[in-house]
């Protein structure tokens, strides 16, 4: 049976299906992701000054790669629906090829940013101070300390902040200029600081239960990059098994991958205001 | 088709434009982020302007990737209702966190509520 409404309009709509359906869709969407970025409001608005919303934890120059990379990508797409609208199919593979391998490059570099905070340890002390930083060993259940490098004060190494001169600035590691009693050095990012468990009171690595800021932004970035992933899988099989297509109906081709690229720009939007409120602001 | 064809022309031009605007706007946040505007313990004005650029960036993105400037009105009504929905579920959230009887810090009402 034959699809209706693919590539003629519908008399009570005056569009192809399709068109409205994905529209439908992204509306579906913009609740969910709305939704999330209602949570960020209001857990941003709950920061106080003994729990301050954390800035430069998140490396810059890998997020701004990434925007650049995605934007790109959005490019690439509405590039190939208008090579299929020509009726060039080899540029329309090139075009969709590059989007998908954008794509490929913007997951690869997302789960070196997650192995990173991963990999990342913060210390909340009892009076109310916070190191961040690396384990330089294990910890040890035998052992009543634990040996962390601590970042450098300012910036962390490898990543650029986004601190400006105001004083409220510097929630991530305040502890570094009003700690005095540890007889480490402190400040310098290559000697391990002691630091002994009776005066800690919370402590981690960098995952999702860590704070409320790693919370919001593993969850949002995480659903952004499943959506990533799904339309990676649509758009490969429109470049794959899908390009068939081409030989009986290119029209209809050309329909698909235009809906296909709506949910790209989607993507794509999502991440244009994800990335000033998490890596920058 | 072909005048189709004259057409996808002219549309490829702009989406290179478009390009070119978008990249230079993500730069604009980037260094826009790093000076610290308005007053000295306050967050509000950088917010403002990130999220100012953050939107036209997503307009551009919008009205002309996704072709939104000449579509139908059938689709503009189903992009207006998401709109009003998405406010309508923040405002509904706004409204829990600002309620005096569940949230006992919530307003100077709460103080007269033992």
């Amino acid at each position: 049976m034959e699809i209706p409404y693919t590539v003629s309009a519908r008399p009570d709509t005056g569009l192809w299906s399709a068109k409205i359906g994905i529209w439908l869709f992204l509306a579906s969407e913009v609740m969910l992701f709305g939704a999330l970025f209602s949570a960020y409001i209001f857990l941003r608005i709950g920061a106080t000054e003994m729990a301050p919303w954390p800035h430069g934890l998140l490396n810059v120059p890998l997020g701004l790669f990434n925007t650049v990379v995605l934007i790109a990508s959005s490019v690439t797409v509405v590039m190939a629906w208008a090579s299929l609208k020509m009726r060039k199919f080899s540029h329309y593979r090139i075009y969709l090829g590059i989007t998908l391998l954008c794509a490929l490059i913007f997951l690869v570099v997302k789960s070196f940013e997650y192995r990173d905070k991963f990999n990342h340890y913060g210390v909340f002390l009892k009076d109310n101070t916070q190191i961040t930083g690396h384990l330089s060993e294990p910890i040890s259940d035998e052992k009543d300390y634990i040996m962390l490098v601590p970042d450098k004060h300012a910036a962390h190494s490898g990543q650029a902040t986004a601190e400006g001169s105001s004083p409220h600035r510097e929630g991530v590691d305040p502890a570094l200029q009003t700690h005095d009693a540890k007889p480490a050095q402190v400040g310098d990012h290559h000697t391990p600081m002691r630091l002994l468990k009776a005066d800690i009171r919370r402590a981690g690595y960098f995952y999702p239960s860590y704070s409320a800021y790693f919370a919001i932004y593993f969850t949002m970035t995480g659903l952004h990059a499943l959506h990533v992933i799904g339309g990676m899988c649509v758009m490969a099989y429109l470049w794959g098994p899908g390009a068939r297509l081409y030989k009986t109906n290119p029209e209809h081709l050309a329909n698909r991958v235009e809906v296909a690229g709506l949910f790209w720009h989607f993507v794509d939007l999502v991440w244009i205001f994800l990335f000033p409120l998490l890596y920058l602001l | 088709m072909s005048d189709d064809v004259q057409e996808i022309k002219k549309h490829i031009k702009t989406y290179m434009l478009i390009f070119g605007a978008l990249l230079v706007l993500t730069v604009l946040t980037v260094a826009v982020s790093k000076v610290h505007f308005g007053a000295a313990d306050s967050n509000v004005a950088n917010i403002t302007i990130g999220m100012i650029i953050a939107t036209v960036k997503a307009s551009l993105v919008a009205l002309f990737f996704m072709h939104l400037l000449h579509e139908r009105m059938e689709v503009y009504r189903i992009l207006l209702l998401a709109g009003v929905m998405a406010v309508v579920l923040f405002v509904l959230t706004w409204l829990h966190y600002v309620d005096p009887i569940t949230n006992r810090n919530a307003s100077p009402v709460s103080t007269l509520i033992k």
